[in-house]
Formats: C-alpha cells, structure tokens, sequence
C-alpha cells in the first residue's frame, strides 16, 4: 500500500539517476582487436561526475585507443559504452557530445580562431549572436580575449593548444577528452599550462579524461589516474595510491624511481611484514594487498630517498656493497648490492660523513616505508 | 586568406628551403655550367619559338623577315569551320573528361590517402600504372573491349581520356591530400559535423589548390591527346589533334602554327595558374 508498483518505479528511477551522478561515463569491458591481435583490454573503467581522470602509461598501453573509443573515433570489438546510463557504443562521433583536444591541437588551418571555436556551435545550429557571445566568454576564459581574428599559424603553440581547449569546450560537452595536450609544449610552458588547465577544469567542474605518458602531468593535475600496461589496467587509484602502494612490478616500476628486491616473507603481523631479502638479512615491509602469508614470494619496493645509508656501528642493515657512486650536487645517489646480489638504489645529502665512501666499500643500509608486492601479480 | 598563402600553408614541402648548393664550383666551373644550363633551355623550348614564329608568317614559306608579319594565318584558322569546330568539340570533350577524372581522382586520392594504411604505396602505384602504359596501347585495348559493349562513341571517347588522365589527377590530388592533418578532420568529426559537412568544410577547401592544379593537368592531357582519339572517335567528333594530323597529311601551312601557338599560349596561362595556386613543383610531383 506504502510502496505503489509506479511510486516504486519512480524512486528507482530516482536512484538510477543518483548513480549516473556518481558515474558519467562507464565503459564496461571494453575490447579493441585488430585481426587477432588484442590491443586493448577487456577493459572497465568509471568515470565520475566532475573529476579529471587520467590515463596514464608507456606508449602503445592502449590509453590513445581508449580515449578513442570514448570519442568515437574506434570502434571497439567487444563491450559496451554508457554516456549517462544510455548505450552509446555504436553512435557516430558527432552525436556524442565529446570535446576532443588533440596532441597537436588539430586547428583548421583555412580559418580564422573565431571560425575555429565557432565551428562546434554552428554545426548544432546555435543562432549567430549567441554564437559571438560565447565564442568571446571562451577566448576571455582560456586567457586569449583578442585572437578571434587571426589564423592558427599566426599564434604560437600554447596559444594554439589555448585554442583547441576553448573549441572544445565551447560546446559545452558532458565529457572533455585530452589526449597528452601539453606533449608538444616546451617544458616551461608545459608547467604552466599544467596548473592552467587543472584550474579551468576545476572552476567549469567539466569531467575530464586526461592521456598522458608523463607522471608528473597525471600527478599534478589528476584526481584519479588510471595506470595502464600492454592494453590493461594496472592500477586505478589517486596519485598518492600509485606512488605508495603500487600493487604490480610494472606499477612501481613505472612510478618514481624504484627498487626492487625479491624475497620470502617470514613473518606477518597485520599488514606488517618481515621479509627475508637471502643471506638472512631480514627488512621489515608493509604488505600493499592481502595474502601475502608466511612463505610466499615478495617484491620489497623502496625509493631512493627512503632508504637511509648507515655506516659502522649505526643502526642498519650491514653487509650491501656500494656498486656504483653519482655525484648530483646537492645529493649522492648510491648503488648498493645485497650479499645476495640484488641491486638497489639510495640516495643521501651531500654531506662530509658519506661524501668519501667509495665503490667497493661495505656499508649498512635502513629502509623506510618499504613496500612488499606479491610476486605471483606482477 | 588569400589563395597563395591558403596553398603555402598545405604542401607538404612547403617549407622545404631551397639551400645553397653543396658543392662550390671554380669560376670555370661555373662558366661551364651555365652555358650547359642555357643550351638544356634552348634545346627544350626553341621548336616553341620556331613555331610561334612561322605562325606570324605573311605567305607560304616558314621563314620571312619579321618586319613583315602578319596575322593571315590566325584569320584562316578562324574561318575554317572544320578546325574552329574541331577547336570546339576538343574543349567540350576536355572539359568533360577533365571534370569526370578529378572527381573520381579525388575520391581515389581520398581512400588511398585515408582508408589503404599500410597499403598505401601499393594503392598509390596502381593508381599511376596507366600512365606508364603507351597510350595507343589503351587505345586498342579499349578498342577491342567498346566493339564488345553496347556504348556509344563518345562515351567511349569520354572514357578513354578519364583513363589517361587519372593517373595525373590522382597523383596531384593525393599530394594535396597528405598536406591535410587527418586529426583536423577527425577534430570536425567530434565537434558534430557529419562526414559529408566535413568534407565540404575541411577537406575540400584544404585541398581546393590541388583539385583545380589536377583538373587543369586534366583539361591540357586531354585536349592534347592523339592516340585516343584516333582509335575511338567515329564521324562527326574530330577533336583538334585529329584534325591537325589529317590535314598536314596534305598540304603544310603556317595556319598549323597558328593554331599550336593559340594553344601554347593557353597551356602557358593554365600553367601560371597553377603555379599561382599551388607551385608547379608540387602539383608535378608524381
């Protein structure tokens, strides 16, 4: 009696609705091949309302197919693609309502940077003086006010990629697609317009897909990243998950400058563990994941700037030979050798007390925040 | 935009500077060169000046003191019937089949440039081995295939010379094409224009200089073309060439020069257009 059969239908409406907040975009197993080679996934990826995701990874991980697929401009072979609840797998690019920024910002040559940032509206048939209105807001917003007259190849590169941001915003799109944006800017201007975009992002709330191979970009500028390997997803998470709990090799590999030693654990208290690097010598660690019991194989991660050097009668890890010594100024970047033979790398301020060590030299070594990755996922 | 900066903007070789020459040649060296260079330019265009020459001729003869020229021979040519309407029928058929080759040359150009991948060298050589055939050679052959079918002559003409002329047409406008960013029409396509609206408002005007330097390259093949014409033109469609051939089969006259220099002088205006629109050396790219 409380609860109708339509009263019920409505509020489930409702709820299917709330969950389209929660996620804009879903792909949901997604598979690209080409004849039969796999070059993508099958692949599930959420993307939420109002954040900036990125995917990141090495050349050829599949981030580009992806992010065309969402474009529309591949075709994927397998699974399905939701725009706000609604299956948009076989819909042609122009009925998608995707703001795509390209590489190399794609600008039309034959016209001028008003035309090119109207071209959007006028293909949806948006009357003329609005057309004006916005196309001034937009040029005002990407910091460009006095352009709208010139052609592409008389602004420079990031007034270009400028350019390419604000034609594809100006149509409003429920979703922008960046893809590496700031890969052909030189490196001062790319640290600029990293802090830029993020803050244009963040004040039109846009949800935003983000490609990109560099990590500083997707640390900077991301509220969620998507690290992606050989067509799959490694890891999802926050910037500050990825550089800290990698779960795979690949991930800590990737990420940051990273060692990696292997060894058995010993010892398991909670996430605790005690892991045995050969040769006895026992390096406490934090497990990253479940089931990583007694006697199972591990992948103990540490960074450079995490592992302290310790030397004679110092409360360290004796028994690593120092492999190799760079000078880096303000630093000293140590390559050191377990008695097992496993290599790893340590870096210390340049101070007096290890400014003499040499290669060959025994030394002693703490670890910091050490990491343990289960070895049969990686 | 004007047009020249629209066309220096697209060929892909555009900014390819011309540089210094490699190697400095001694003053003797120099010497040598350039007279080797002024005799190569003689050898290629002195039969056009002896032949604009003879045209201004007063009477019968090939030479005669220039202070006496004259324009007889251009007022027979236009008195003829049988060569002004030759005249008229070539440009007719030209404009034709010219027409006819840049369309299916654009849309060849196209799938090779955009849709053959890897492919593409493949694509792209088959499309030019018309061009390496000897043009009697696909005269008789199409010859022998049009007695089989029932179409009529001047399609058969029409035919024969979009045959010779795509080749030409498919090679400048698949340059012009490669000058184009595939992401720029990519870029139209997820702003929402439809395939045709891209191509009507990218495309097209990016490669607008190639297709008309194409459709020119066209109109002068065809117009110039004996072989063809010779084989599969019936009663009644004489193109100029034809005319020209029979007729010096009989007699020789200067009103012959008259009329290679009338279409000299045309060809030289289509070149400088073309050279205006996109630059010679880009639309010969073969």
């Amino acid at each position: 009696m409380l609860l109708s059969a339509p009263v019920l239908r409505r509020s489930l409406v409702r709820l299917k609705g709330f969950n389209d907040v929660q996620s804009v975009l879903t792909l949901d197993k997604i598979v690209k091949r080409y004849g039969t080679t796999t070059a993508l996934g099958p692949v599930d990826i959420q993307v939420k309302k109002g954040e900036l995701l990125t995917l990141l990874g090495p050349s050829g991980c599949g981030k580009t197919t992806t992010l065309h697929i969402i474009a529309g401009l591949t075709r994927p072979t397998e699974g399905q693609l939701l725009l706000s609840g609604r299956d948009i797998t076989s819909l042609a690019p122009p009925y998608r309502d995707m703001g795509l920024v390209f590489q190399n910002y794609a600008l039309f040559p034959h016209r001028t940077i008003g035309q090119n940032i109207a071209f959007g509206l006028r293909m949806r048939k948006v009357p003329k003086d609005e057309i004006t209105t916005r196309v001034r807001r937009m040029l005002e917003i990407v910091g460009l006010p006095n352009v709208a007259d010139r052609f592409p190849h008389q602004l420079s590169g990031g007034q270009r990629q400028r350019v390419a941001l604000a034609r594809a915003l100006v149509i409003e799109p429920s979703i922008l697609l960046l893809d590496e944006p700031l890969s052909n800017l030189d490196a001062l201007l790319r640290k600029k317009m990293r802090l830029e975009l993020r803050e244009i992002q963040q004040r039109l709330g846009i949800t935003t897909i983000f490609v990109t191979h560099d990590q500083d970009e997707a640390f900077e500028m991301s509220d969620r990243v998507i690290l992606m390997n050989s067509g799959n997803i490694e890891q999802v998470g926050s910037p500050e998950d990825l550089y800290d709990r990698p779960q795979t090799r690949f991930a800590a590999q990737f990420i940051g400058e990273a060692s990696l030693i292997e060894g058995d654990v010993v010892e398991r208290e909670g996430e605790d563990l005690v892991v045995d690097i050969g040769h006895g010598l026992l390096v406490p660690a934090r497990a990253v994941t479940a089931g990583m019991g007694r006697g199972t194989r591990a992948i103990l991660m540490t960074r450079p700037e995490r592992v302290e050097l310790t030397i004679a009668g110092e409360d360290g890890i004796a028994g690593m030979r120092i492999a190799k010594r760079v000078f880096q100024g303000e630093r000293i970047l140590f390559d050191l050798e377990t008695p097992g033979g496993q290599n790893f790398q340590c870096s210390v301020p340049s101070i007096e007390k290890y400014r003499d060590l040499k290669p060959g030299q025994q030394v002693g070594a703490r670890f910091q925040e050490c990491r343990a990755i289960p070895v049969s996922r990686s | 935009m004007p047009i020249d900066q629209l066309a220096s903007a697209n060929p892909p070789h555009a900014n390819r500077a011309i540089v210094e020459p490699a190697i400095d040649l001694s003053r003797v060296g120099r010497l040598l060169f350039t007279v080797a260079v002024a005799a190569l330019y003689v050898f290629l265009l002195a039969p056009l000046l002896i032949v604009i020459y003879a045209s201004f001729s007063p009477d019968q003869a090939n030479t005669y003191d220039i202070s006496r020229a004259s324009l007889r021979w251009y007022r027979a040519f236009l008195d003829s019937d049988s060569f002004v309407s030759a005249f008229k029928f070539s440009v007719m058929l030209a404009l034709i089949a010219s027409v006819l080759a840049t369309v299916i040359g654009f849309v060849t150009a196209y799938g090779i440039v955009r849709f053959l991948g890897k492919k593409r060298e493949i694509g792209r050589s088959l499309a030019m081995l018309p061009m390496m055939v000897p043009h009697i050679l696909i005269s008789l052959s199409l010859l022998l295939l049009l007695t089989q079918l029932p179409i009529p002559e001047m399609a058969a003409l029409v035919i024969g010379h979009v045959l010779i002329c795509l080749p030409f047409t498919i090679a400048g406008i698949t340059a012009s094409l490669e000058g184009v960013d595939a992401d720029v029409e990519a870029a139209a396509y997820t702003l929402g224009a439809s395939r045709w609206v891209v191509l009507r408002e990218v495309t097209l005007p990016l490669v607008a200089p190639g297709v008309l330097s194409a459709l020119i390259f066209a109109f002068i093949i065809s117009f110039g073309d004996v072989y063809i014409a010779l084989f599969l033109s019936g009663p009644g469609m004489t193109t100029l060439p034809i005319e020209i051939f029979s007729y010096i089969q009989w007699e020789s006259s200067p009103v012959i020069a008259a009329i290679t220099t009338v279409q000299i002088v045309m060809i030289v205006l289509f070149g400088l257009l073309i050279e205006r629109l996109v630059g010679l050396r880009t639309a010969m790219r073969l």
